[in-house]
């Protein structure tokens, strides 16, 4: 059950990153892939029994999400509504892939994975670093003119799908694990 | 990784966007900005002008017409408005992009008989004009300074021979005479407003001029032409217009006058009128001749930033 829920949350990933809009619906709607998270998630708080704020924010991203299907990022006008709309979702995204990573971490240690455990410590570092910066420099953009901007804008959007691909093989790795051997409850304890 | 950590980051970025969006807020123009025009139309039958303002990005204004005291109607030719299958009206046009502002054109176009200019030598001239915007309220606007001379209809003495400009914010026009002159002024127009931004020389030095001639002939400039284009002013052939002591300045028939021209490349305003050259004919008749000009300043982020900090403190 556990790796299915590595499973879920890799493919709820796959959703949210990728937009593909035909005649302006997204054929990989971003609600759907915050719910595969979300219950994804579930499986693998339940077997931890760690709390369950992550669950909470892929929950209310199921919800919050729904008017990406009709909305096209590049449609966006600069500051109006939408642009805080997408600006909040971001932060939210953030704060998901925060519990993402610490249930990684979890699970690296429980299975004493060591150089798994290094691998997902450092990522978890330099992605939640790299991002927050990347998020923190985005509303300089609206005291910029065009060629500042669309320079920052070329530069965090390579950066930040990069990072996203390395988040993303990282999980892919969690998700091939077998349940088998891990059956013994005394070894699942939380944080 | 610690959970704090996380939450401090997104108080930074929360801190972040407000103090980014007060900034974008407090740029923000209560209305568009008219650049300051210094034009001057010796009436044919049609002169057209283009004036430049600044707008927000932000919702950008569009003029849709424009009133000004005095004249019957003004025809509002919005360059940037094409027609055809192709053309995108949503589209936002501007001349140039700056952090909070475009700048944009408008460009007027007068007819004769709707600017009364009914005596000989008589002028008309406007400073303000209303403008009237797609979706906003209308503003009286400050435009610099607009005039508008009749025509001078009479048989000109010089015959232009080579007239350039560039973008380095000089130009020059070389003329012959038809007939024997004698040059008592050289001026520009709105002395008082724009003396320290513009400054012309005159040169009469006709043994170096005669080469021009070959213009005709070939089209090939001479050498010292082509150099004196990179000099600095001060060494520019010529002498000022406002020394004294050059007037009167006396030319035979088929003798050259050149006239450089040099404008203040960090003013901010924009220039089209002309060179006045005054003088008498061999029989004392009054003789008058235009030399026209136009230059447009290249604005800086800086310069806007001015420009915006001088006309909103004025009011």
């Amino acid at each position: 059950m556990l790796c299915e829920g590595f499973r879920k949350i890799f493919w709820g990933l796959i959703f949210v990153f990728i937009e593909i809009h035909i005649i302006a619906i997204d054929i990989l709607p971003d609600p759907v892939g915050y719910f595969l998270i979300y219950s994804g998630m579930n499986l693998v708080n339940n077997h931890f029994e760690v709390g369950s704020r992550g669950n909470f924010i892929a929950l209310v991203l199921v919800y919050f999400s729904l008017p990406t299907v009709f909305l096209q990022n590049t449609s966006i006008e600069q500051i109006s509504g939408w642009f805080f709309y997408l600006s909040v979702m971001g932060i939210f995204n953030l704060v998901l892939a925060f519990y993402i990573f610490q249930i990684m971490v979890l699970f690296a240690t429980e299975r004493k994975e060591n150089n798994l455990l290094r691998r997902t410590v450092t990522t978890f570092r330099v992605y939640m670093i790299s991002m927050l910066l990347i998020t923190f420099f985005e509303p300089f953009a609206m005291n910029m003119n065009l060629t500042e901007g669309t320079g920052y804008f070329a530069f965090s959007a390579a950066f930040g799908l990069m990072m996203n691909i390395i988040f993303l093989v990282l999980l892919s790795k969690f998700s091939k694990f077998s349940d088998n051997y891990f059956e013994d409850p005394s070894r699942t304890k939380g944080e | 990784m610690k959970e704090k950590l996380l939450w401090s980051g997104i108080i930074l970025i929360l801190i972040s966007w407000a103090l980014n969006y007060a900034f974008f807020q407090s740029k923000q123009l209560a209305e568009p900005i008219f650049l300051d025009h210094y034009y001057i139309g010796y009436q044919d039958e049609m002169q057209s002008f283009t004036f430049y303002y600044l707008t927000n990005k932000q919702d950008p204004h569009e003029v849709t017409h424009v009133q000004i005291d005095g004249i019957d109607s003004v025809f509002v030719r919005n360059d940037d408005q094409g027609y055809g299958f192709w053309h995108d009206s949503s589209e936002i046009t501007f001349d140039r992009e700056y952090r909070h502002h475009y700048l944009k054109t408008v460009t007027l176009e007068f007819n004769q008989e709707d600017i009364p200019l009914n005596e000989p030598g008589s002028s008309f001239s406007f400073e303000k004009m209303e403008v009237f915007f797609t979706n906003q309220p209308s503003i009286v606007a400050d435009v610099g300074m607009v005039s508008f001379y009749r025509a001078y209809d009479q048989e000109t003495v010089f015959e232009s021979r080579m007239s350039s400009g560039s973008n380095q914010h000089r130009s020059e026009e070389a003329m012959v005479s038809k007939e024997p002159v004698i040059i008592e002024d050289i001026s520009v127009p709105f002395p008082e407003e724009i003396a320290e931004d513009i400054a012309v020389k005159v040169n009469f030095d006709q043994e170096r001029l005669k080469e021009l001639e070959v213009l005709k002939a070939s089209g090939s400039l001479p050498r010292w032409l082509e150099e004196s284009r990179e000099l600095e002013r001060e060494k520019t052939p010529g002498i000022l217009i406002e020394t004294e002591d050059v007037y009167p300045i006396k030319l035979n028939a088929n003798e050259w006058l050149q006239l450089y021209m040099y404008f203040n490349p960090k003013r901010t305003s924009y220039f089209e009128f002309s060179v006045l050259i005054k003088g008498k004919s061999e029989s004392g008749e009054t003789i008058e001749y235009l030399s026209p000009m136009m230059d447009q300043p290249d604005l800086e982020q800086q310069d806007i930033d001015m420009i915006i900090a001088g006309k909103e403190g004025g009011k």
